[in-house]
């Protein structure tokens, strides 16, 4: 067989497959209304949950900042805490509108994969940060947080009854060791979970565009 | 143009130039499954693509750009189905009209040969087998008219190596 022949088969079995699958207008219509599975679809769904986790961290930020105004220590971290959440949330929104606009038409093979590359490149980068910092971060204020409320709580009941196994510095270190613990975990799970769920995507794009642009 | 009217005038381009879609599923896809997902993946790409395409490019330039920039970009699962399947099995998945047993012995070395060849290699030997000219590759991969030429020639030199031996075969 040689390359002649090859194109020759080619023509002969496009043309069968072709005509063997060929679809009718009305099968057109009904593919536009549904989502197929692909890459940027898998993206939007893991950016819609960190962004729906986010507005459930700022609902409760909000609820606290409204709920103990006179507590200055819980009003200025959730203060705080809902100002990274607002800004982690802008994060997604652009990353969302940078993904979804990318327009395959418009662009050549070398100038598409170049920017589905970045726009991966910068969606881990956020997801990874997101993962690994916020929660470790999250899970530090929200013991801080409890041991608060309940301490200003049994403060107003009764000053006795103020935890006593652990002074408040050993609290605080022992909140401290926890988050590194489970800042070391996320740190971990995130980089192994994130790397099956993108990074050989990314790493086959990588390779086509580098195969692409050398002579 | 009102959104029925655009849907309408989309459908009608995509059923008049669907064999584009077909071809390229074909070279990506040998599953009947997978092609069917791409090809679905496919026409919404060209869908999200079509209010900015104005015409300026010609439909079937505009067609392979989305098509090919879609399977090189998609990521399926396919490597781990395809690794299971042998290229007999595989054979049986082509549709063929009429059997014949010369015509499937090509089918066969023409999807082995496809198979050793990467995704950008596949792009542009498509191409080039679809007649397209070394302008036109270079204006849908994004690379000069030269390195065109260049991996042409190197694509060329792959497959005659891989279908040498499956020549002798055949006679």
């Amino acid at each position: 067989m040689n390359l002649d022949e090859l194109k020759t088969t080619w023509t002969d079995y496009t043309s069968e497959l072709v005509h063997e699958n060929e679809v009718a207008e009305a099968q057109v219509h009904i593919m536009l209304s549904q989502q197929p599975e692909s890459i940027i679809s898998k993206i939007n769904k893991s950016l819609l949950f960190e962004f729906s986790l986010l507005f459930l961290c700022s609902v409760i930020f909000l609820f606290v900042i409204n709920q103990y105004p006179e507590n200055h220590f819980l009003f200025d971290f959730s203060l705080m805490m809902l100002g990274v959440c607002v800004v982690f949330s802008g994060f997604f929104i652009y990353q969302y509108k940078a993904i979804n606009s990318l327009d395959y038409g418009a662009e050549n093979l070398s100038e598409s994969l170049k920017k589905s590359i970045s726009s991966l490149n910068s969606f881990i980068k956020i997801y990874f940060y997101s993962n690994a910092i916020l929660a470790p971060i999250g899970f530090f204020v929200g013991m801080l947080f409890s041991y608060n409320i309940f301490q200003v709580e049994s403060e107003g009941e009764n000053e006795s009854s103020t935890p006593t196994i652990m002074q408040v510095d050993e609290y605080l270190i022992f909140f401290i060791l926890a988050a590194v613990l489970v800042f070391v975990f996320f740190f971990f799970f995130t980089k192994i979970y994130i790397h099956k769920l993108y990074g050989v995507h990314l790493k086959s794009l990588k390779e086509c565009l580098a195969e692409l642009e050398s002579a | 143009m009102t959104p029925p009217q655009l849907e309408q005038k989309f459908t009608s381009v995509i059923t008049k130039h669907q064999g584009i879609i077909h071809k390229v599923c074909g070279m990506y896809c040998h599953h009947p499954e997978e092609r069917k997902d791409l090809f679905q993946e496919i026409i919404s790409q060209l869908w999200r693509s079509f209010p900015s395409f104005r015409g300026d490019a010609m439909v079937s330039t505009w067609m392979y750009r989305v098509a090919l920039n879609t399977a090189i970009s998609s990521f399926r699962k396919e490597n781990k189905r395809k690794d299971k399947e042998s290229i007999n099995e595989r054979i049986f998945q082509i549709p063929i009209s009429k059997p014949n047993e010369d015509k499937e012995e090509k089918l066969k070395y023409l999807y082995k040969a496809i198979g050793l060849l990467s995704k950008v290699e596949k792009a542009i030997i498509m191409l080039y087998l679809e007649e397209h000219s070394y302008e036109e590759i270079a204006q849908i991969t994004g690379i000069t008219k030269t390195n065109v030429g260049v991996k042409i020639n190197r694509i060329k030199s792959k497959l005659q190596r891989i279908l040498k031996p499956m020549y002798n075969e055949l006679r």
